[in-house]
């Protein structure tokens, strides 16, 4: 069994990470855990700091203040660690891209492991999108 | 004494306590803070410039992306700021659909508010409780504009769907569901002595700070201010049917909290007189085309939950503004924690930041997810269950 | 109590019958009052203060007579917004800050700082607020570029 499979079988442990979003993939993410969505029964839960976790999820696009303490973020976190590019804006860049603030979508940034498009990607997208990433 | 002698704590710019990256710097002279700093920017995307490079028409799926929970009620602004410039009269029905939508997400965001509230205090079950009745109103707006954010439901001179009868009758009856369990919520939340103890005489802001700070919606109301853009300068449909203004005097957090909890009453009564009078006027058109923005000046405003959102547009008569400025009510509601923060213990500026229900962000639609291979729709419930049950086994099995 | 534009408009000119150098209603619920500068503070004062006005926020853009600052004010008994439209040079792009009058007026004076370079003396903090820190000095984003 490979270090990957062994880290990831059990529960996983989500960080939430918005670079520069307008807030409805965090609220899409926070209704996963409610009662309706619950992803808790699978074991995933939002921590409160990157050194606990296995998943980083990362919202919005990376603008130039955030572009230094995405790095830092992921820089902290245990390695191997999963980078899911969370919604149409982390994706591509969305309806953002030609912002003057804009620094780059998340994976000319950090490397990322999954994409889940989406403005904002339903809960059960969220759920589809780290199923298939747990299955990759 | 001087800010170097004073113990300072971060909070931000990511932070288990905020949903969006945002830098306050607490600075505390044993447990209590004496000064806070506000630094911003993260979040910022240049919006305005942004619009100022669309046409008329694709500004508001622009303005929509502010901010994902409001993401009605800046459309709804620039809708009267862009439809102030001709002096467009938009439909009857148009008006009554455009009210409905912009009061379930009254409703939605002052649960999403009252959910997270709770869960700053430590107290989850609020958190989980508010979240679960969130979701028939989620459920409500997929119903009508067929997304549950990000609706793209208003255009320049009305609304792009309709509700027909079916759908007036199916909206009816959540809401018939819902009326008793926000009863449950309102009365559980106002009645929990746990609430009061945490909630009552911390951030207080007098009517004299609202006006300084030029702070709107329930932050204002709270303090004693009546104000609220839907009675001093109507628009949409207010006019037209019976509500009325909720204000509490004691300005702390629990009055905001009341404020916000009865409001949720009082929307639901507004969308029920919506849906009856849209019923009654079967038919109709629901927007009128127009061709041109003519030069001048538009300038628009609506109530959103967090209170008074507005736009000013500027046109030079080609196809596209020249000028978009956007004031989102947190830009002012947000400054406040100099009065509501200072003063306080530590523990209690978490709830009086969180207490104006800060928001710092500020196309095609219809999206059900399906799995391609089969064209079934993923998870349902019992579905969930069977996979989290499937887990279980499996990592009891291996072990 | 005042009822309508007309009445209000009576009772700015009747404080300041010279200042006002241009009127125009927009339509019966918007008022834009054209003014000079030098009298901002003074009549943002007595909307603030003596009419009880409630200050909305500052737009600013960069046409071509000048830099455009627009103040607004709701009147919120009557549901009217009065815009005070100051012109500032290109040459000399700085006006007086009212902090002092409006505390809340800080950020938005800090923002049309950093995106329009336009200076406010008498500000008490006038610091970068939403640009990133590595943004260079005087590049402005919402500045027209020289044609």
């Amino acid at each position: 069994m490979g270090l990957k499979e062994k880290v990831f079988k059990k529960s996983l442990w989500l960080f939430h990470l918005s670079a520069g979003s307008c807030n409805n993939c965090d609220i899409e993410i926070l209704d996963c855990l409610t009662p309706r969505f619950d992803v808790e029964r699978f074991g995933m839960k939002l921590v409160g700091s990157v050194r606990h976790a296995d998943v980083i999820l990362v919202t919005g696009i990376v603008t130039k203040k955030t572009k230094k303490r995405v790095l830092e973020i992921y820089k902290q976190a245990p390695k191997p660690v999963l980078v899911v590019a969370f919604g149409s804006c982390s994706c591509t860049g969305g309806i953002f891209a030609e912002g003057y603030n804009f620094e780059g979508p998340l994976d000319k940034v950090i490397p990322v492991d999954a994409y889940i498009p989406g403005c904002p990607p339903k809960p059960e997208a969220i759920l589809a999108g780290i199923v298939k990433l747990l299955n990759k | 004494m001087s800010q170097s002698k004073q113990a300072f704590i971060p909070i931000g710019p990511y932070h288990p306590l905020l949903e969006e990256p945002e830098y306050f710097k607490l600075y505390c002279d044993g447990e209590i803070v004496r000064e806070v700093v506000w630094e911003t920017g993260y979040n910022h995307r240049g919006i305005e410039k942004i619009c100022e490079s669309k046409t008329f028409e694709q500004v508001f799926y622009v303005v929509e992306r502010i901010c994902g929970i409001c993401s009605t009620s800046h459309p709804f602004a620039y809708a009267n700021a862009v439809e102030s410039i001709p002096g467009i009269e938009v439909p009857v029905r148009a008006k009554f659909i455009r009210s409905i939508v912009g009061e379930l997400e009254r409703i939605h965001s002052h649960l999403l508010w009252v959910g997270l509230a709770g869960h700053f205090l430590g107290y989850n079950t609020v958190f989980m409780w508010a979240w679960k009745y969130r979701e028939p109103i989620l459920d409500m707006f997929e119903i009508i504009t067929g997304n549950r954010n990000s609706y793209a439901m208003f255009t320049i001179g009305g609304v792009r769907r309709d509700i027909n009868e079916a759908q007036c009758q199916q909206l009816e009856k959540i809401l018939d569901q819902l009326k008793p369990k926000m009863d449950m919520l309102i009365g559980a939340v106002m009645d929990d002595p746990v609430i009061h103890a945490r909630l009552k005489g911390v951030g207080i802001l007098t009517a004299q700070d609202i006006k300084d700070y030029g702070a709107v919606g329930p932050t204002a109301r709270a303090s004693g201010v009546r104000i609220d853009v839907r009675r001093d300068d109507p628009y949409a449909a207010y006019d037209m049917i019976d509500w009325k203004v909720i204000t509490a005097e004691a300005g702390d957090v629990f009055a905001k909290a009341e404020v916000r909890l009865l409001e949720i009453l009082e929307s639901i009564k507004i969308i029920r007189q919506c849906l009856q009078r849209l019923r009654k006027e079967n038919g109709g058109d629901i927007r009128i085309k127009v061709k041109e923005i003519p030069p001048g000046v538009g300038i628009g405003h609506a109530e959103a939950p967090r209170g008074e959102v507005f736009h000013y547009v500027k046109s030079d008569g080609a196809n596209r503004p020249v000028r978009h400025k956007v004031r989102a009510p947190s830009y002012t509601n947000i400054p406040t924690f100099r009065k509501s923060c200072v003063g306080q213990t530590i523990s209690d500026a978490a709830i009086a930041l969180a207490a104006v229900d800060p928001c710092y962000c500020c196309t095609e639609r219809m999206a059900q997810v399906f799995d391609y291979s089969n064209g079934k729709p993923l998870f349902g419930g019992k579905e969930l269950i069977r996979l989290s049950q499937k887990k279980t086994l499996d990592i009891q099995g291996k072990r | 109590m005042i009822m309508n534009i007309e009445d209000l408009i009576r009772i700015i000119k009747e404080k300041f019958p010279k200042q006002i150098s241009g009127t125009e209603i927009i339509n019966p619920q918007r008022l834009l009052l054209g003014i000079d500068k030098k009298d901002l503070f003074k009549i943002s004062g007595f909307l603030f203060h003596d009419l009880d006005c409630r200050y909305i926020i500052v737009s600013a853009m960069d046409a071509k007579e000048g830099f455009e600052l627009v103040y607004h004010f709701s009147h919120d008994k009557s549901g009217i917004i009065i815009n005070l439209d100051v012109v500032i040079p290109h040459k000399q792009p700085e006006i007086e800050s009212l902090v002092s009058l409006i505390p809340g007026i800080e950020w938005i004076e800090r923002e049309i700082h950093d995106f329009l370079g336009i200076d406010f003396p008498n500000h008490p903090n006038l610091q970068r607020l939403f640009l990133a820190e590595s943004w260079e000095e005087g590049n402005y984003p919402y500045r027209r570029k020289a044609e």
